[in-house]
Order: structure tokens, then sequence, then C-alpha cells
């Protein structure tokens, strides 16, 4: 014997409370060791064996079972019944030239390996009971999971009709990555020229998750349609009307800059985004023209066209280099958002069961149909500009030059500002001390006076400073 | 670092070091030993779990190894038995061919066993005499020589003993033959004659036996004083059958190994509780009077009214960690 302690332990007086019930301990013993089993074959070999087999649950009792039964017809080989008798959760009985028999070890185990049945019992009466419901709910979970992985501002209207997604198009959702203010501002006019291509791009990130589909590899008409089918991508930027080389007063000119979708952009399951680009598919076409009856068919000119779902919307007379938003606010009817349904896409998937394929390479493209008014054409853009006290001279892109006097108009009331790269409407305001009434520098004055529709700036643009 | 033991060993059985917490089994050590004392061959039987393995480790030998119980000392040689495993015969036929390859303790039959059992690793006799296999007697009696302690018994206990029948028949004919030797004491026939032999052999080579063999051959005329103790599943008692004719005595002395009853079992869970000592992975502990009547009211063989150990193992364990939880508890 070893010395007893020098510290003095507590003797601790067990009481029945401390121990819980007993036919538990047995329960717990009997699930530990089935646990035990290292196969998750054996795992289940041993419970049908032991509640199937060894325990009578109307009697509650044990019965036993031949050798050669058990291992015939439960197929359980010896090497798990010798673990199970070492185990002590069943014993072994020999008889006289006959198989030896084996039966649950102790009739204390009996109540704990019945309670044990009843729970799978019960636990698959649940789950047949419950699976489907519990199939809806994971799928819930699962789609509006979706919303809440989304990148960027994706206001959900689901329960209502008709079912919408509106996702809004603002700096930040140009390109792939998130961009920061500056670099934004940098890009922005290549962005918006760019556009102007046809072959162009302009990328528009649009995680799939907005269309509630991202990760499911394969659909079917009925996800599509029950999806929320429509996806509104407002325009909140201006997108130029360009002055073409063949635009002429008067004349129909056709192009084809922005569009939308579909192809996946990331291959991180979160980071499935669809891409804006230019070509191919039409599902909405914007016409500007006064008479819809003349707008030319493009998908003639352009092999990648698909199918035109025209819009409609009011005729509106433009000039060259008038932005849809110019047009827009002339005239409030002229759409700036468009719709695009699922369901479309998908009838013109070439497969159908492959989410992949479904938006691979489709892409949807705006059309814009105008009619180049009577005015003159204004000229390009400034690239250089000499303020002095009698005026401005302005030298553009094509090479002339043109000098703009202070006139009573853009001098006395107004200072203007050509915007040039890394400036925002913020800087600006800033620049020229432009302040709210609580004297805090306010871009407001200056949002308000030249009409912006939003904080996107072009270099090259001309602002009116207002006077304080 | 000091391991620390567990109060309640469960379901393996309790080893010789585990003897002071080893209760409710006063009764059947006595009567076991004293069987012994009466005669030379004993079987002690009882099912699957019941203790038998327990109670020879931390009850029987460790009261047949105290001098000062017996006149005449014993010396225990405790032998476990273990399955025959056709692979590792044919291992052991391999390594017979490629000596070097294969050493492995396990790949040893019921025999080799019993002369390890006796002699251990460390086997320091020369060839005795021109025997043409082992002989149990014989080695036996290099032990007692090696003791060297006049007077003295054997009892060799033979554990899960019906493992032997899982060898094949001739192996287990062998066996019975040589056990049967032992069990008669007095020097078996082939022993005789083998001396004989050595001593006309040395006698015309004019050669001295090695001082430790003359020893032997000076001693070899006296009747082995050893006794056995079989321990085996009672459902396979019947096996036993089959040595009867070596041993015929076989089966006349037997005692049959029970559960508990209700005072045996109250010992087995309280008294390891009580015992002091920081070498206990739990603190020392005491069950309140109502918890011990429902453990053994619900352990209890609603027939017998009695115990099984291996149960009331599974239930104390689960004690013992309560213990330990709730210790661990105050001392935060």
């Amino acid at each position: 014997m070893s010395k007893p302690s020098k510290t003095i332990r507590p003797i601790l007086d067990l009481r029945r409370e401390d121990v819980g019930d007993l036919e538990s301990v047995l329960r717990g013993y009997y699930r530990s060791q089935i646990k035990s089993l290292e196969k998750r074959k054996d795992r289940k070999l041993a419970r049908k064996l032991l509640q199937d087999h060894l325990v009578l649950p109307k009697s509650r009792q044990r019965t036993s079972k031949d050798a050669g039964y058990i291992k015939e017809i439960l197929d359980i080989d010896s090497p798990l019944l010798d673990r199970l008798e070492e185990s002590r959760l069943v014993r072994r009985i020999h008889k006289t030239g006959a198989n030896p028999i084996y039966e649950v070890s102790h009739d204390t185990l009996v109540e704990p390996i019945l309670a044990e049945r009843n729970n799978r019992e019960a636990i698959i009466r649940f789950i047949k009971k419950t699976w489907k419901y519990v199939a809806l709910l994971l799928l819930l979970w699962f789609l509006l999971g979706m919303f809440f992985e989304n990148t960027f501002e994706v206001i959900p209207d689901l329960p209502r009709e008709p079912k919408r997604l509106e996702v809004v198009m603002d700096k930040d959702i140009i390109g792939f990555e998130r961009i920061d203010d500056q670099t934004f501002m940098a890009l922005s006019p290549l962005l918006l020229e760019e556009s102007l291509v046809p072959e162009d791009s302009l990328f528009l990130k649009v995680p799939m998750g907005a269309f509630g589909l991202s990760r499911l590899q394969s659909l079917s008409r009925e996800d599509v349609t029950n999806q929320a089918d429509t996806l509104s991508i407002v325009l909140n930027r201006p997108i130029e009307i360009p002055a073409g080389p063949e635009a002429s007063s008067g004349a129909l000119q056709s192009f084809s800059n922005v569009i939308v979708p579909l192809s996946y952009g990331g291959s991180a399951a979160s980071n499935l985004y669809a891409r804006v680009s230019g070509g191919a598919r039409m599902v909405s076409s914007v016409s500007l023209d006064e008479n819809q009856g003349e707008e030319q068919d493009i998908s003639e000119n352009d092999p990648t066209s698909y199918d035109q779902i025209p819009l409609g919307g009011p005729a509106v007379e433009v000039n060259l280099g008038d932005t849809l938003l110019r047009a827009r606010t002339m005239n409030q009817n002229v759409p700036v958002s468009f719709s695009l349904r699922l369901s479309d896409l998908f009838d013109n998937a070439v497969d159908k069961n492959n989410i992949q394929n479904l938006f691979g390479d489709r892409q949807i493209k705006l059309n814009y149909t105008v009619r180049v008014g009577a005015a003159p054409p204004p000229p390009p853009p400034p690239v250089v500009q000499v303020p002095s006290v009698e005026g401005i001279e302005v030298q553009y892109s094509d090479g002339t030059k043109r000098f703009i006097p202070n006139t009573a108009e853009n001098s006395s009331s107004n200072t203007t500002h050509v915007v040039v790269a890394g400036e925002t409407l913020f800087s600006i305001a800033k620049l020229y001390n432009l302040k709210d009434a609580s004297g805090n520098t306010s871009t407001q004055a200056l949002i308000a006076v030249n009409g912006l529709q939003s904080n996107a700036l072009k270099v090259g643009q001309v602002l009116i400073i207002p006077n304080n | 670092m000091k391991t620390l033991r567990s109060r309640y060993p469960g379901l393996r059985p309790f080893n010789t070091e585990e003897k002071q917490y080893f209760f409710g089994r006063d009764e059947e050590i006595e009567a076991v030993c004293r069987l012994l004392d009466l005669d030379n061959l004993i079987v002690l039987h009882g099912p699957s779990g019941m203790g038998k393995s327990s109670l020879i480790n931390a009850g029987i030998l460790p009261t047949l190894s105290d001098l000062r119980n017996w006149e005449i000392p014993y010396h225990v040689v405790p032998i476990r038995f273990t399955n025959y495993d056709p692979d590792l015969a044919r291992m052991r036929r391999e390594r017979q061919e490629n000596p070097e390859e294969v050493d492995s303790e396990i790949v040893k039959d019921p025999i080799e066993r019993f002369i390890d059992a006796c002699l251990g690793i460390d086997q320091s006799w020369p060839e005795v005499l021109p025997l043409p296999k082992p002989n149990l007697w014989l080695t036996a009696k290099q032990m007692l020589i090696d003791l060297a302690v006049n007077p003295m018994r054997i009892v060799f206990i033979l554990d899960q003993f019906e493992e032997l029948f899982t060898y094949p028949e001739d192996r287990v004919e062998e066996f019975a033959r040589q056990l049967g030797e032992i069990f008669h004491q007095i020097t078996p026939a082939s022993i005789r004659k083998g001396i004989e032999r050595k001593q006309i052999i040395d006698a015309e080579e004019a050669q001295l036996p090695a001082p430790k063999v003359a020893q032997l051959l000076a001693r070899i005329e006296e009747p082995l004083d050893a006794k056995i103790l079989i321990s085996m599943r009672s459902d396979k008692l019947h096996y036993l059958e089959r040595l009867k004719a070596h041993l015929p005595e076989m089966m006349v002395n037997s005692y049959e190994l029970r559960s508990f009853n209700k005072q045996q079992a109250k010992k087995a869970i309280v008294a390891p509780a009580s015992l002091e000592g920081n070498h206990f992975t739990s603190t020392q502990f005491t069950i309140n009077d109502e918890l011990l009547e429902e453990i053994i009211q619900f352990l209890e063989d609603k027939v017998t009214q009695r115990i099984d150990p291996s149960q009331l193992q599974i239930v104390c364990q689960h004690i013992e960690r309560k213990i330990i939880a709730q210790e661990q508890k105050i001392k935060k």
C-alpha cells in the first residue's frame, strides 16, 4: 500500500441524485460499445443483431440465436461476435454437438437495448413523416443563404407579386472586383466610352445568387419559374448615345452597347457571377425612335443575336451626344431599367439540366435604335481647357480649338469646372468651397445645378459651379 | 510519475497488483484454496464474465503465494491459455524452416507455454536427457531445483483452459498425457528410461554430468509435489471428457463460481470506494445507502437474486466517473 496522501482530499458522499437513471447507465454502456466498433457496417450489424434478433419487444425478454443463423442469415462474422462477447453485450453458450448459441449477456441489458430499438424506430418513423418538410426547409434555408451571400445591393422582394429582384447598378458593382472610389473615377469614362463600342463589354457583377440558382447543378423548368423570375437591372449611370461616324441629322441609327448577361465569372461556389458583356442575346429592346416600325432588325447583321422581346416604350428625339439619362430627363417614360426573365433564358438553353450551359454563353444585349435629331453635332469632348479672363479656350480631341467667351450666362452667375481624372464630386465641392446650410462641405448644390443623376463623373465633363 | 488506478477495473479481469481492491470473493478464495490443499486437481468453472480470472489473479494466486498461509509453501505457476490460430501455426512451421525470421511469444503451443511459465525466458538448463519431446514433468522438476526451497509444492493454474481445445487433437492429446504425468507425481516411465540410457552413455564415455544435471538426476526419483487448478467456462466443461484417458480423476473435484450474492455485491461496490490513497483516479468516497440498495435491486437477477460481476463493474465505473467529475467541480 502506498502512503496515505498528505493533502486531505474531501470524502464525497454519493447520493441517489448524483448517479441518475441506472438503466441509462447501461444504455450508455451499450451505445459506447456499439460506437467503439470501427466499421460502420459492424455497428449496423451489431445493432441489428442485438436490437432486432436477441430481444423480444413484447415480452421484454432476451432470446437466443444459433451461431449458424447469425453467421448465415445476418451475415455477421466471428470477429464481430467475439468482440461483442468480449464487451459482455452477448454471451456464447456451447451445447454439445451443436452450434453455440448467442444471447444478450444479462437481463439488465434487455431494457436498454429495447430503449435503443424504440429510439431508432421512433427516429425512422419521424424521418418518414417529416423528410419532405425537412427537405423543403433545407431548400428554403439554402435559398435564403443565397441572398445573404450576395456582395451587392440586392433588394429581395420575394413574398409579393410580381416576384422581382432588383439589382441596383452603381459604381461598386462595375467590374469583377469592388473598386475604390478613385479607381472608379479614373476608370469610369473609359468604361462608358468602351461600352459604346458594340463588341466591347461593360461588366456588371451580378451574383448568380441573385437568381437564387447558384450552386444548383441542375434545375428544371419549375425551378426556374419558381424562382424570382425577373431580374431588373436599373441603369443609374448615364449611357451616352454616341456620335457615330454614320450619324447625320435625321438618320436612323442603331447600336447595341449595354448588355446583360450571363456567363460564369467565378469558380468558387459563393462567387458565381453573371457577367454583363456586349453581344449576343437580346431580351429587351428599347426603342428611342418615334416610329417603332422603322426599328432596324439588328439580328440580321448580328449573327449572335437572339430573338427580340421588344419592350416598346415611347419615342424620344435625341441629339447626337445625348445620353440615355438626358433623354430620360426630357421624357420620363424612357426606360432605364430592363427586365430579364430567367424563364426566357431557360427556354433558349441548350442543355436544360446544366446551369453552366444555361448561362454559360448567354448574353443579353439591350439594343437601342435612335434617330438623331436635327441639331448640329456637338464638338467632341474637350481635352484641354485654357481658362482666361475673357473665356475658356477648349481644345477637342479631334484637334479643333474653340474659344468660349465668358458670357453673362456662364461667367457672371456661374463658374465652370472641367473634370479631370481622379476628381470626385466631393473633391470638386471642396475645391470650390461649396457648403450646405450647416457649413459642411456638400455636393448637393453641385448635383442640383448640373442635374446630375449619379455621383459618376467623366473626365472632361463640364460642371457648372454654383455661386455660394 | 505514478500511474493512477481506477477503483473498478471494469470488464477486464483484476490483476495481481489490484488484489487490495478485489472485494466480495473471500468465501470463494478460501473454498478453492482449501480444495487445493486437499486435492491435486481442481476444476474452477463458471459462465463467462463471472470473474474466474479475477478470482485467480487477485484472490487465489496471492493467497497461495503468501508463505504465511501454508505449512509447506506453494510455488504458483499461472498459465493463461490462448486460442489456436492456424495462421500463427503456419508461421511457426515457417519459422522452423527459417529460424531467424519469426520469434513471437504468441506462436507457442500449450506445452511450450507451460515450459516457458516454469523456467522463464532465462533457461539456463543444459540438455538434461535425450528425450524426443519437451517434457513437462521434467521441466517442473528442473524448476523446483532452481527454486532451491525444499520442501515446496507447485500449483499450476491453467486459466482459460477451454482454449486448449481449439488446438489440433494430437496436440491436445500430447498435452493431456503430460499433464497426467504431472498429476500422478511419480517419475514417468519415459523419464526413467531416459535416465537409464543416459547413465549407460555417460559410463561408456566416462563423462560426469554437469552439476545442475547431477542434482536433478539425484532428485529425479522423488515424486513431484504438484497440484493443478484448471479454470474454464462452464459451458465448455464437457471438453474435459476428452482428457479422461490420461486424467481419470478429472471433474472429481470442481468448484462452481457463481455471481455475487447481495452481501458480496455490496462489498464489491462499497469497499473499493472507501480505500485511502492518492494512487486512484478518483478521490475516496462513500455511497449512500439508498443508492446502494437501488443499484443492488437494479442489478439483481429476478430469479436467482444474484448480481452479475460484469454488470456491477459497468455501473461502478460509471459511478467513479461521476465522482471524478464532481471532484473536478469542487476544485474549480
